[in-house]
């Protein structure tokens, strides 16, 4: 699959920040109505798309990410907040 | 925690189950955030908000606000497309999907799957809920489930119409074509197919 392809290069990153952007719009345009309600697209998940590339840069590759078995770091994250 | 501890020695087993990955060597809480493609993507953006948006855009196409049969103002409105129609839509989707087999699309789809799918997003139970992987099977298979998934009522709508409006497409049809297009101003007459069902009374 493609996340699965390592050593993303430069113009590749630029390509994936262009792709988020897309899916975002194509959400909005396709799907104005976030099920029913008035607020559209606007929610921290589908924006935090946007951020995607940035984090790729400072914290590594999508699969470094893990909250690991029954997404037990969620505790640790919940203790620091 | 003396009271958990208290309890777990009582159980003599863990009721938090420590993370090893505690104790990994320079470990950093910034990669354990919640940012993961399974817990961004799959769960937190299509599955919590795409399906219920695809399935809200399908729900407004067939309750479009003029495809109702009661009087406009009504107390009670009446939809052209019932809820016994509207429930058969989502009985169709359901069956389209635990009839995927391996050989056909590459995953395998149980009942049970399909069901509480059904479950989790049309009777919309609280406690239900899809792990990241489960999510994918949707993300790879819904496209493809969804395509003339409601057919069968856009079609209905020119039937149901032309058995409404046959008396009236009668006298249309022996007026002058201005008729026609008086009628096609009514705002009850715009629906699915209603071009196609102008041309059969008018040849």
């Amino acid at each position: 699959m493609q996340q699965r392809r390592f050593g993303l290069t430069s113009e590749g990153l630029e390509k994936l920040d262009a792709m988020s952007v897309e899916l975002l719009e194509l959400l909005k345009s396709n799907m104005p109505d976030k099920t029913g309600q008035d607020s559209g697209w606007k929610i921290e998940k589908a924006h935090s798309i946007l951020h995607k590339v940035r984090e790729i840069i400072m914290f590594g590759w999508t699969e470094n990410f893990s909250t690991q078995v029954c997404s037990m770091l969620y505790g640790v994250l919940y203790n620091m907040s | 925690m003396v009271q958990l501890a208290d309890e777990e020695r009582a159980l003599k087993h863990k009721l938090l189950v420590p993370n090893a990955y505690h104790k990994a060597l320079d470990f950093d809480f910034l990669q354990a955030m919640p940012r993961e493609e399974l817990h961004q993507f799959l769960i937190g953006v299509y599955g919590d908000y795409v399906i219920p948006s695809t399935l809200y855009e399908i729900q407004q196409i067939l309750r479009r606000p003029d495809l109702v049969t009661s009087k406009p103002g009504a107390e009670n409105v009446r939809y052209l497309v019932s809820n016994e129609m509207l429930a058969s839509v989502w009985a169709r989707l359901r069956d389209r999907l635990s009839a995927l087999d391996s050989s056909s699309s590459m995953v395998e789809v149980t009942v049970d799957y399909a069901a509480h799918f059904y479950d989790m997003y049309v009777d919309k139970h609280t406690g239900k809920h899809l792990t990241g992987e489960r999510v994918r099977i949707l993300l790879l298979t819904l496209p493809f489930l969804l395509r003339d998934l409601i057919a069968p009522e856009v079609t209905s709508h020119t039937y149901m119409l032309y058995g409404i409006l046959y008396n009236m497409s009668y006298i249309i049809c022996r007026s002058s074509m201005s008729t026609i297009q008086f009628v096609e101003l009514s705002p009850a007459l715009h629906c699915t197919n209603f071009s196609l069902f102008l041309i059969h009374v008018t040849v």
